[in-house]
């Protein structure tokens, strides 16, 4: 899949997008129905907001800043959920746990949310390539 | 931890009522077969540990923790 920033950064930042996950999100399969919104101008990080409650609430993050060849493959049953055939109109963002403390802060690279910009229709999916961590520290090596 | 090296169709005894059957061997995968009591749940490892991590996620992060981290990205920009 390429990088997720010519779809991110057509979405208005003030546009509300409701986003349907027909099986919600793990741990949280009660909520199906978000908002994803804008948390910084580059569209590096978002919030994916409960669309009909205050919570839950997640930062996501566009994993390709920080992992330029990060690939995340769907299998066709996957595709087939979001009625599409390839990748063109799928958008990646990862799952972040933010810690005071930067340097602790982490994302899933195992499992990202997958969003179809067209249908609005979401999935977190747990992918079967690579050997992506669930808990991949952002900033490892850096200050 | 137990370590067991089995054959394709050979199985593992867990308690009295748990089976583990080694169904097939292709390339990198494993298919594995489980017999167990309806009860006893069965879920791959990463979709535990994804589960416990969006809970960990699901509490926002104090404002102040978000700005240094839009603070920190906006350093990075080329």
């Amino acid at each position: 899949m390429g990088t997720n920033q010519t779809i991110l950064q057509n979405t208005q930042a003030d546009e509300q997008n409701v986003i349907h996950f027909d099986d919600g999100i793990l741990g949280f399969e009660e909520v199906k129905e978000y908002l994803l919104y804008h948390e910084d101008e580059d569209g590096v990080i978002w919030s994916l907001q409960a669309a009909r409650a205050d919570v839950p609430s997640f930062i996501v993050v566009d994993p390709y800043p920080f992992i330029s060849d990060y690939n995340a493959q769907l299998t066709q049953a996957e595709l087939a959920y979001f009625g599409e055939t390839g990748t063109e109109n799928l958008c990646v963002l990862v799952v972040a746990v933010i810690k005071p403390n930067l340097k602790d802060s982490v994302v899933n690279l195992k499992a990202p949310i997958v969003i179809d910009v067209n249908s609005k229709k979401a999935k977190q999916i747990i992918l079967e390539n690579g050997d992506y961590p669930i808990r991949f520290k952002l900033f490892a090596d850096k200050e | 931890m137990l370590v067991i090296s089995r054959k394709v169709s050979e199985s593992i005894i867990i308690g009295d009522n748990i089976e583990i059957i080694l169904s097939e061997i292709s390339g990198d995968r494993v298919k594995i077969c489980i017999n167990a009591p309806k009860e006893i749940p069965i879920l791959r490892k990463e979709l535990l540990e994804t589960r416990s991590l969006n809970q960990e996620a699901s509490v926002s992060p104090q404002k102040q923790t978000l700005d240094k981290l839009k603070k920190v990205l906006a350093k990075k920009k080329p």
